[in-house]
């Protein structure tokens, strides 16, 4: 219905516009939310609204005048056929402008909304298609325009796939119908509310994964029903349903490294199974290095399993007033030719004396020798670039039992 | 010195009123003040510095600046609120000209001057506020916010994490909200006592392993979630980060917090006790004390024209002339008796002069007279200054009229409850003769059991201080009774007069523990109720805590007194009245998950008016949202709600046309925060 709207003579549509903005009694410049609902619905049209603040927002209205008042925006979604209403929400009204303005905002539930400004898109039905507003609309008023223009275009394209789709879907061509609608979905604009269902209804390997990948529940939740269940005795059955989703092969680095994470936090509660919790959490780090559950399974493995770390030292459990090795894996992952200093002191008791120390990868070992800070300091010389190195300490006997410190590692040349 | 100077007093008085009636350009008296309160060293040191010299020459030449600094509130630690101001004013020698970056930058230095805050990251924070407003980011109202209403802002949340500049840029974008719609900001995180790995919120691993994720704590906490510490945390500090006053606060076991909503309104958010302690204060750090804080700086004529007599009143100490001063400080405080810093160094001037009774007793009268809207903080004055040296003087008959001038304020709670009973255990503590401490609570009594607000509170706290003792006790009722006009019923009449009284006025004003305390005295004229078909739910019996309120409470069938028994094992009885929709409450304590209700019918014929009875929970006493409806009649209705554990602070059973009775209502739950 969309494309048929865009068909419409612009002069139409923006003759159309011009009397329902003359119809207006308050904010002459705009539609109402309830005026602008009623011509998206007739016309099955996209609905973008601004909604803003006049008397308290000063950056919304700064907007107001430079992106959403602003020829490029108008023409933009004019000529997209999009329906542009605005809410103005008053922070200090008199009683007459405060009922004049509620109104005026009759029809609008706040669907979308996080925060002032926001510009919205939904669609016919007033369903929410997205929104830019927050973080995602920049503060500066020309990199903001820039935003809602993208906006509008990602909005335009999804109407155009939504077209395209239609066709695909009618011609039988699921190749074409899957490519689109993983294409539309990544559009940064709210995911269809039936997408699930479309893929689900396709007999392919490709839509499988995809649904797999789009089915993955919320990362808290996850871990939390796995942790729940593994702390009310239900850690075997837990393991079993998180080593099936591991074997999915169609989960992302960044939800393996979550299903990882899940079950580190079950087998931390599972009693007896300390050792594997630990593997768990390293398997997350090693998963999706960088993202928010492979940085907690990092932090969970190195604090309370691993031996010391750069990140986090060591503590009592790291016995550092006997001899043993101490393997410290929180490297960089990337070492840069130079020479590298390793820098240890104590916060409590003694610190370690080093009788030697290495850092390796595979056959490659780096041997270190004494730094010019004396005691408490070591260089390592690289020729060539090192990747996944880990550190390996020996270390001799101290006479304080409980010692605590920290490492610092750091390229000097 | 003083000794000295009260001597020449004597010999040459003409000297005192010229001091006291010269007019002196009050914005000489400026500078003087500021390089008082700076003192030797600080001065010294901050003009030894060439930059430093420049400084204080250009703010010293600039009343408006001077008193926009001097007149805001305590001035403290003055080296570290120069040192800041010097440095803001170094890097932006314009600084006097732009009127809202200068009130930002004096309020910062202030603000400096009254927390351990590192310097740096004060004026990291005031650059951010600085860039915000030139960028039109925060909100409106920012701009016409007086200095003192500012300090809120520098001073931060109670975690610095929060309103670090980083946390604040966060916050600014990710909730930009009208003014008003900060009271609900904190519920953008979700409350969770435990993260998802199980770990309490209360140990060190609660946050521990999402600590590089995320921008900044408070986005962490939207994320991760906390409780009411992390929750008030953010809601405050959303509303600074727009340039909104606000504050957190401490309450028993509980944080909150309060947003400045318009110019006149502090309103408390996620609050759950009246005994609130703010964590940014000028003079005291009580609710009743940021109420009087905002009536004293919101009159900026009446703050300038007092602080200038201070000023007079300063300079003439230091002259050598206390006469005049004493008399400046009362013009100022009569002119503006809000301010609760001038009475301070008033009765510090009192306390190094060594002024006598007579002196502390007119000044025990300008402080009832001046603050009679704001007991607590008259309360507070009373109790530090004036009357432990009037107590000394006087017998026990004259310490009890002294107090029951002070009783005589006590109207209504004004700013909100407050522990009104410290008071009350003050001034009887201090009357050693018991036959007059009797007459002293009786004569309080006469006063206050009338009040819907003190009337309640007073009966729970003399039971608390004469129960122990029968014939004292029996006298107190008595008195009470006399007090309410109901004289000559026995003990249990008495009593049952109290429960009466009292307990629908303590639920009406929300005085839960007032409610609670009577309501125990008083339930000793009733036998407990037995227990039979009472099989609790999982969780606490939260409304053994709570309030109840009863439509049309005190009708002919009803039994107030009885009120309380209804909420917990003890069980009583309610009775509302028949109107086109009758109705009970209770207030519970604390918000909570419920996991069962338990309503215990009358038995007969009249069981059945509990059929179609609605029960209704809300979070603030304002929305509701009905969770079960009574099917039948039976003796014990159990509502069970684990599935649903609905979240409610407030409980309400109604019923279209039909008056209600029940045995008991009882809420089981945990508590929620």
């Amino acid at each position: 219905m969309m494309h048929r709207a865009r068909n419409l003579p612009r002069q139409a549509i923006v003759s159309l516009c011009l009397q329902a903005l003359a119809a207006t009694s308050v904010g002459a410049q705009s539609l109402s939310f309830s005026e602008g609902a009623k011509l998206a619905r007739e016309r099955s049209a996209i609905h973008v609204v601004f909604v803003h603040g006049s008397d308290w927002n000063l950056f919304g209205e700064h907007l107001r005048e430079t992106v959403w008042e602003s020829t490029l925006v108008r023409d933009s979604t004019e000529d997209a056929g999009m329906i542009l209403s605005d809410v103005d929400v008053l922070q200090n009204p008199d009683e007459a402008a405060r009922s004049a303005n509620e109104r005026r905002n009759a029809g609008w539930k706040g669907t979308g909304l996080v925060t002032y400004p926001a510009f919205i898109a939904l669609d016919a039905q007033g369903e929410l298609l997205g929104s830019r507003q927050g973080l995602e609309l920049p503060r500066d008023a020309s990199r903001a325009k820039v935003c809602v223009l993208e906006f509008v275009a990602c909005l335009r394209l999804r109407g155009e796939i939504d077209v395209r789709l239609a066709a695909a879907r009618a011609e039988g061509d699921a190749r074409s119908e899957l490519a689109l609608l993983l294409s539309r979905d990544g559009l940064p604009l709210e995911r269809a509310p039936d997408l699930l269902e479309r893929l689900r209804a396709m007999d392919t390997d490709e839509a499988r994964s995809a649904a797999a990948r789009i089915d993955f529940p919320d990362r808290f939740e996850l871990v939390r029903q796995a942790t729940s269940k593994a702390a009310g005795g239900e850690g075997a059955e837990t393991e079993r349903r998180l080593h099936a989703m591991l074997a999915e092969p169609a989960y992302t680095d960044e939800q393996r490294a979550t299903v990882w994470f899940a079950l580190g936090g079950a087998y931390r509660r599972w009693e007896g199974h300390a050792e594997r919790a630990g593997e768990a959490f390293r398997a997350a780090w090693k998963a999706d290095p960088e993202g928010l559950t492979g940085t907690a399974g990092r932090r969970m493995y190195l604090e309370l399993y691993a031996g010391p770390s750069l990140a986090f030292g060591w503590a009592e459990r790291h016995g550092a007033g006997e001899p043993g090795l101490w393997v410290i894996e929180d490297l960089p992952p990337s070492l840069a030719p130079g020479t590298w200093r390793l820098r240890w002191s104590a916060t409590e008791g003694d610190a370690p004396r080093l009788v030697r120390a290495r850092v390796v990868c595979g056959e490659r070992v780096i041997g270190a020798t004494d730094g010019p800070g004396g005691e408490g300091e070591v260089l390592f010389v690289l020729d060539t670039p090192l990747e996944n190195g880990v550190l390996r300490i020996e270390r001799a006997a101290r006479s304080s039992a409980h010692s605590r410190g920290s490492f610092e590692w750091e390229k000097v040349r | 010195m003083i000794a000295f100077a009260c001597a020449l007093l004597v010999l040459v008085p003409e000297l005192e009123d010229a001091a006291a009636s010269a007019s002196p350009a009050d914005d000489s008296l400026l500078a003087f003040d500021l390089e008082r309160r700076a003192g030797a060293v600080t001065w010294s040191a901050l003009t030894a510095d060439a930059g430093g010299a420049a400084f204080l020459a250009e703010l010293c030449d600039d009343a408006e600046w001077l008193s926009d600094l001097l007149d805001n509130g305590p001035l403290r630690r003055p080296e570290r609120v120069l040192g800041f101001l010097l440095k803001v004013w170094s890097a932006e020698r314009e600084l006097a000209s732009h009127p809202v970056e200068r009130a930002t930058a004096t309020a910062f230095a202030l603000a400096t001057g009254m927390t351990d805050r590192d310097e740096r990251e004060m004026l990291a924070r005031y650059a951010y506020y600085r860039d915000s407003f030139r960028a039109g980011l925060l909100n409106s109202d920012f701009e016409g916010l007086q200095t003192w209403e500012r300090r809120f802002i520098a001073r931060g949340t109670q975690w610095g994490r929060f309103s670090s500049p980083e946390s604040l840029a966060y916050l600014r974008d990710r909730i930009n909200w009208p003014r008003r719609q900060y009271v609900s900001a904190c519920w953008q995180a979700p409350y969770r006592a435990h993260n998802c790995l199980a770990d309490s919120v209360q140990g060190a691993m609660y946050y521990f392993p999402f600590r590089e994720s995320f921008v900044c704590d408070p986005q962490m906490a939207i994320e991760v979630g906390g409780v009411c510490g992390a929750l008030s945390n953010l809601g405050a500090a959303a509303a600074m980060a727009n340039g909104i006053p606000a504050a957190t606060m401490g309450e028993p076991g509980h944080c909150a917090y309060t947003v400045k909503v318009d110019e006149s309104t502090w309103q408390p958010a996620y609050s759950l006790h009246w005994k609130r302690s703010l964590h940014t204060s000028f003079f005291g750090a009580s609710w009743q004390n940021l109420i009087l804080t905002q009536a004293c700086f919101s009159d900026r004529e009446g703050v300038t024209q007092a602080a200038a007599l201070a000023r007079r009143a300063r300079k003439a100490l230091s002259e050598g002339h206390p006469k005049a001063a004493d008399d400046l400080f009362e013009r100022a405080l009569s002119h503006h008796p809000t301010h609760y810093g001038l009475w301070l160094e008033w009765a510090e001037l009192g306390e190094r002069s060594e002024m006598d009774a007579r002196w502390w007793r007119r000044w025990h009268e300008l402080v009832l007279d001046g603050l009679a809207e704001h007991e607590a903080p008259a309360w507070n004055l009373l109790r530090r200054s004036a009357w432990p040296k009037l107590v000394e003087t006087l017998d026990d008959e004259e310490r009890a009229a002294l107090f029951g001038e002070y009783v005589e304020l006590l109207d209504t709670w004004g700013a909100g409850r407050w522990n009104v009973e410290s008071a009350w255990t003050w001034m009887a503590d201090r009357i050693t003769a018991v036959e007059v401490e009797d007459r002293f609570l009786h004569e309080t009594a006469s006063r206050l059991v009338g009040s819907p607000t003190f009337g309640p509170a007073y009966a729970a706290w003399l039971h608390a201080r004469v129960g122990a003792d029968a014939d004292r006790w029996e006298r107190a009722l008595r008195s009470l009774l006399t007090a309410a006009r109901h004289p000559g019923e026995g003990p249990d009449a008495v009593l049952r007069r109290l429960g009466t009284d009292l307990l629908p006025k303590a639920a009406a004003s929300g005085d839960l523990e007032a409610f609670q305390r009577v309501g125990k005295v008083v339930a000793r004229l009733h036998e407990a109720l037995p227990m039979d078909g009472v099989v609790p739910f999982p969780g606490d019996l939260l409304s053994a805590k709570g309030a109840l309120s009863v439509c049309g409470a005190g009708n002919r069938y009803d039994a107030p007194e009885r009120h309380w028994g209804v909420l917990g094992e003890h069980g009583g009885w309610f009775h509302t009245s028949t109107t086109e929709l009758p109705w009970v409450e209770i207030a519970l304590a604390h918000r909570a998950r419920l996991t069962g209700i338990l309503l215990q019918n009358r038995t007969g014929s009249t069981a059945r008016r509990l059929d179609g009875a609605r029960v209704l929970a809300s979070e603030d006493g304002e929305s509701w949202e009905v969770i079960a409806t009574v099917a039948g009649a039976p003796e014990v209705h159990r509502i069970d709600l684990r599935a649903a554990k609905p979240r409610a602070r407030f409980l309400r059973l109604e019923r279209d046309g039909q008056c209600l009775h029940l045995r008991r209502f009882l809420v089981f739950g945990h508590r929620s925060g």
